[in-house]
Order: C-alpha cells, then structure tokens, then sequence
C-alpha cells in the first residue's frame, strides 16, 4: 500500500506539501480537491516520478523510486508528456518490452484504439492521448494504478468501460456475468497480492461514479487527507 | 448612425492596433526565449571569437558588394549569392514560429482580426526578423537613380526580388528550399567547371541572366517541389513506419532515443558541419604550409572538437527536461540512460580521433587528450550547463602551460 511519510515538496517559493503524512491502507480511493492544492504532484510522487523535498515514499514498504517499485505502479496523467515522435505502437511496443508483457490487444480494442496505433503520438487528439495513456498505465496490471483525472477526454464508452474496469481491478475473484475487458483485467493478474486504485478527480460525473467503482472518496486539502466513507 | 459607424471604426482600428502590439510582443518573447536557450553556446561564442562574430556578420554586407558589382566573376558571383540566400533562409527559418506566433496559433485565429492585417503582421515581422540581409538588398535596389541605371543594373534589382521571394517562401513552406537552394546551383557549378562552352553561354548575359534563371526556379518551387516532396514524404512515412517498428523489435531505450535524433537532425548536422569546417580548415592550412599543426595548435583544436562533441549532451539535457515524468516511469535507471545517450558522443569521439591521427597526423596524445576533454564537457554541461566551457578551458590550459614548460 502507498504511503507517505512527512513529505515537504515546493515548487518555487509555494508550499504544496509540508509535513504531509498519509497511509492509503484501503484498495480503492478517489482523491478530489481544489485546482493547484496538489492532486497530481502527489499522484506524481506517488508513482516514483516527482522527488519529495523531504520525507519518505513508498508502495509495500519499498521506496517509489527503486526501479523494482516501479515494476508495481501504473500511472497515467496528463501532465506526463509522452514521447511525441514515436508512433502509438512504438510506444506501447516499448512499453511491453521493459515490462515483459504481450501486446495489450484487450485493452486496445475495448478503448477502440486500435485504429490510431499507426499514428504519431504528437497527432493524437485529446480523448486519444488520454485512452494512450491509460493503456500504458494499465497494459502492466500493476499493483498500484494511479490516475490523474480519468475521464477528462473520453467518450462515453470509454468512460463507462473504464469506469467497469476501475470497479473490478482490486479484485480477486469475479462474479460471472462480468464483461470481456473485465475478465482479461483479472485473468492476467499473476498473483494474488492486494492492488490499489487511486484515482484523482475533480469533476463532479466521475465523483459521483464513485460509489459504482466503490471508491473510498476523500478529499485532499493542505498537507492532509479527509475521508468520507472509510 | 453616423457616430456608430465612427465609433465601430475606431474599435476596429483599436484592435488593429492591440493585434499588432500582441503579435510583437510574442515575436519578442519567443525571440528571448530563443536566446536564453542559446546563451551557454553565445557565451562559449562571444569569448572563444570575440573578434571573429562582428566579421561573420559583417561578411555579409561585404558579400553584398561583391554582388552588387557588375565586374564579379559568373562562378564568384554564383557562390556569393549562395552563401547569401542560404543567409536568408536560415535567418528567416530560424525565426519562423516567433514571426507567425505558431505556437498561439488557435488563440489568434480566435481573434476578430481580418486575414489582411494578419498578413501585414507577419510581413512587418518578417522585415524585422531578415533584418539588414533582407533589407539592404531592397533598399538598394529602391536607390537606383534613373532608368538607364536601373537597366544597367537590372541584375541586382532581381538579385533583391530573389532574397524577398526566398524569405517569403520561407515563411510559406515548411521543408527546405532544395531545388533552388541546393539542386540549381550544385549542378550550375559542377556544370561551368566542367564545361567552358556552357559558361560561355551564360556568361553573355551572366548576372541578370542568372539571376532570372534562379528566380524562374524560385517560382517553380514554390508550385512542384512542395507536391514532389508531399509524394516523397508519403513514401517515405510508409516506408519508415515499417522501418522504426522492425528497429524497435526487441530492443531498447538506444532505439527509441535514435528515433527522437532522427526527427531532431538540425542541432547534429550544425556540429557535424563545424567539426568537417574545422577539419578542412587544418587540412588546407596544413597543406599550405607543407607541416603538421603544431602541438599548441593540436591542443587548441582537439578542445574546439570536444567542446563540440561534448555540447551534445545539451540535447540529452533538455530530452531528459522536456519528457522528465516519462523518462522517470521507464524502468531504466538515470545511469544507464545516461550511458547509452552517450554513445553517440563516444562514436564521434572515435571518428574524429581516427581523422584526425590518420588525415591530419596529430600526436598520438590526443588518443587520450581528446576523451578526457570530451567527458570533462559533458559532466560541466550537467551540472554547470552556464558555463560549461570553463572545465575544460582550464585542463586545456594546464596542458599548454604543462608543454611549454617541458619544451
């Protein structure tokens, strides 16, 4: 499980994190809070990509940053630039490759991405850098899924298969009337360690959807975590 | 309804105004933008050639008398006005996002403003940005007195519609101006060296004659070399598809990076260009004088091919800045990519090492001067990126003073 422990972080002359100490100990969360109180530098952090100015990060006790935690996180995020000259596919490939997994055709075609894969990164629009972004965050079925603003830029059944897949991914076992995505998403879960989802969001649709994922909605505010249903 | 037709007129001419302030205000921005990226090179530049910058630019505007004058030799003349229009294309594509505001394209195409003050916009830039090179010619060619001047001359009056049609065309097409810039007149030169007869021909009429030639191929280009290279990119994107995947099949991170150096060529070939300069320099110098550089000398230039080389590692930094959160996802440490974006400066280290103990017979020394210097310029590129140069200007200087003192 995440944890953070007595993490600063500043950019510049602002504070965002001081002292900041928490322990994601439930599976499911969905993060919401004011524009520029943190959201994503701690899902950043979280996933090993943004360094603390002081404090300790890590997943199952071991420090973010070490490649082999790393193994175990997914993320996806906006804010993370992907390598705009490689074509979709390159990407991905790329991807598979470091991670040792077979192509994601599942998750491809349940996103209907697989018409882009031959376009570049640079000339996929909005909803399709998002749906890129997801696959390599998810291709991997890491232990930890950490997503920034899931649904900002996905049509409507992209959204709702996510939202189906978000609410089957911490478990382990599934009832049979589950769709395809949903059992691909488990059958390639290799053991039977704990996953955790969190999620952060701040439009009003997807955190009202959170009782249908069964996410753990808490509320960031400066240098601490409420939550509401525990 | 008289007032509201003034007062529409004079919110119109207002936001004309307020269009033409925003558009140079980006122009400046992107401008110092630029610089500030470029400052570690300038400053390398400015102290390593302090004397020799005013002369380059200077060059120039001597070129352009040399152009202007009636008597200039059709071969001489043919290589000026190159290096000339070659001037212009790199000062005006240099520039081209700034002078169009590319990047705030969709926010000023939002704006209540008529194409044709968008395009005055960009003229007025345009002329700014060619500065002195563009703007010589013309002004030039407008202070012809009278007519039988003007016809004695008429030569140069094309020569400065050619450098106009050039910075236009510039800022209209995207690829490089390759049938006039490079096709025209690498086959008019190996031509006319290697037939009299055809030098005869054009030398009856020589200068307004070519530069008619070059003006018809001016406007040619701009109609057929955008729809052959549009074919040719078509091929190419198909072929290369297939290419960068079968690359891609079951290697790693130095593939993908190859990927982003391909599509990133400019900043490479600008140092492969200096290093060959350099090198032909030392060649021709050594030739002249029937001797080997002296060791000083071999010193002097292995630290100017490994502040090159190691200035590479300016790409690296800022691939590493502009995908920082990607980079860190992948599961390669910061070593390792470290190492493997390194290669290609150890390659080129190889090469020049070779070239420069096998063509220009430098010392054997240099086998270890030159990596030491090269390494020393790429640690000061990471952690003094400012003032990279002063590491290795230091260990160049112990070095000199180290020889001299022995000899």
């Amino acid at each position: 499980m995440l944890c953070f422990k007595l993490v600063d972080k500043r950019f510049a002359n602002k504070i965002i994190f001081s002292q900041f100490s928490y322990h994601f100990n439930l599976p499911r969360y969905c993060i919401a809070g004011k524009n520029g109180i943190g959201k994503t530098t701690m899902l950043l952090m979280g996933a090993g990509l943004e360094t603390a100015d002081r404090g300790d990060i890590s997943f199952n006790q071991q420090n973010v940053f070490v490649v082999n935690t790393k193994k175990n996180i997914g993320v996806s995020s906006d804010k993370i630039l992907l390598p705009a000259f490689l074509s979709a596919q390159q990407l991905i490939n790329f991807h598979c490759q470091q991670h040792q997994i077979d192509f994601p055709e599942h998750l491809l075609s349940s996103l209907n991405f697989s018409t882009q894969l031959r376009n570049k990164v640079s000339e996929l629009s909005l909803g399709n850098s998002k749906k890129l972004s997801l696959i390599l965050a998810l291709a991997h079925q890491p232990q930890c899924l950490l997503i920034d603003e899931p649904s900002t830029g996905l049509d409507h059944t992209s959204r709702e298969w996510l939202l189906d897949y978000l609410h089957h991914y911490t478990r382990n076992n599934m009832s049979s009337n589950s769709s395809n995505a949903n059992n691909a998403a488990l059958s390639t879960d290799k053991n039977n360690t704990q996953k955790q989802i969190i999620v952060t969001s701040h439009e009003d649709d997807f955190i009202n959807d959170t009782d249908y994922c069964q996410l753990n909605f808490a509320e960031l505010t400066k240098s601490s975590i409420k939550t509401d249903k525990v | 309804m008289f007032s509201t037709r003034k007062n529409t007129s004079t919110t119109h001419q207002a936001l004309v105004l307020m269009y033409i302030n925003l558009r140079s205000r980006i122009y400046q921005q992107q401008l110092k933008a630029m610089f500030t990226a470029l400052t570690q090179m300038l400053t390398f530049f400015m102290m390593a050639l302090y004397l020799a910058l005013p002369a380059l630019f200077l060059s120039a505007l001597i070129s352009l008398s040399i152009i202007a004058d009636i008597n200039t030799e059709l071969m001489e003349r043919v290589g000026y006005q190159w290096g000339y229009f070659l001037l212009i294309f790199l000062l005006i594509r240099v520039q081209k996002s700034a002078i169009l505001a590319s990047q705030y394209q969709h926010f000023h195409n939002a704006l209540m403003i008529t194409n044709r003050w968008k395009k005055i916009a960009s003229i007025g830039l345009t002329l700014l940005a060619g500065n002195a090179p563009l703007l010589a010619p013309c002004l030039l060619a407008l202070l012809i007195p009278n007519v039988a001047t003007l016809v004695h001359q008429f030569y140069f009056v094309i020569f400065a519609l050619n450098v106009l049609v050039i910075a236009w065309l510039t800022i209209k097409n995207d690829h490089f101006l390759w049938l006039s810039l490079l096709v025209f007149p690498t086959i008019f030169l190996v031509f006319s060296n290697q037939n009299p007869t055809f030098t005869h021909l054009v030398s009856t009429k020589s200068a307004t004659m070519i530069n008619l030639l070059w003006l018809t191929i001016l406007l040619l280009e701009t109609v057929f070399a955008s729809r052959v290279l549009q074919f040719y990119l078509h091929i190419k994107s198909r072929l290369a598809f297939d290419q960068d995947n079968f690359a891609l099949n079951g290697k790693y991170y130095f593939q993908f990076r190859l990927i982003e150096i391909k599509q990133q060529l400019a900043p490479n070939l600008t140092r492969l260009f200096t290093l060959t300069l350099i090198i032909i320099i030392v060649l021709v110098f050594q030739s002249k004088m029937h001797s080997t550089a002296n060791i000083p000398i071999q010193l002097f230039v292995s630290y100017l091919f490994a502040l090159l080389i190691g200035s590479y590692h300016f790409d690296n930094e800022g691939f590493y800045r502009h995908y920082r959160y990607y980079l860190s996802s992948i599961l390669l440490p910061p070593k390792s990519r470290f190492f493997y974006d390194n290669l290609s400066t150890t390659l080129l280290v190889l090469i020049v090492l070779m070239i420069s103990i096998g063509l220009l017979n430098f010392s054997l020394w240099l086998l270890l001067i030159l990596p030491i210097t090269t390494a020393l310029t790429v640690v000061a590129v990471h952690y003094f990126p400012r003032n990279f140069f002063i590491a290795p200007s230091i260990f160049m200087m112990a070095l000199v003073i180290t020889y001299l003192y022995f000899k």
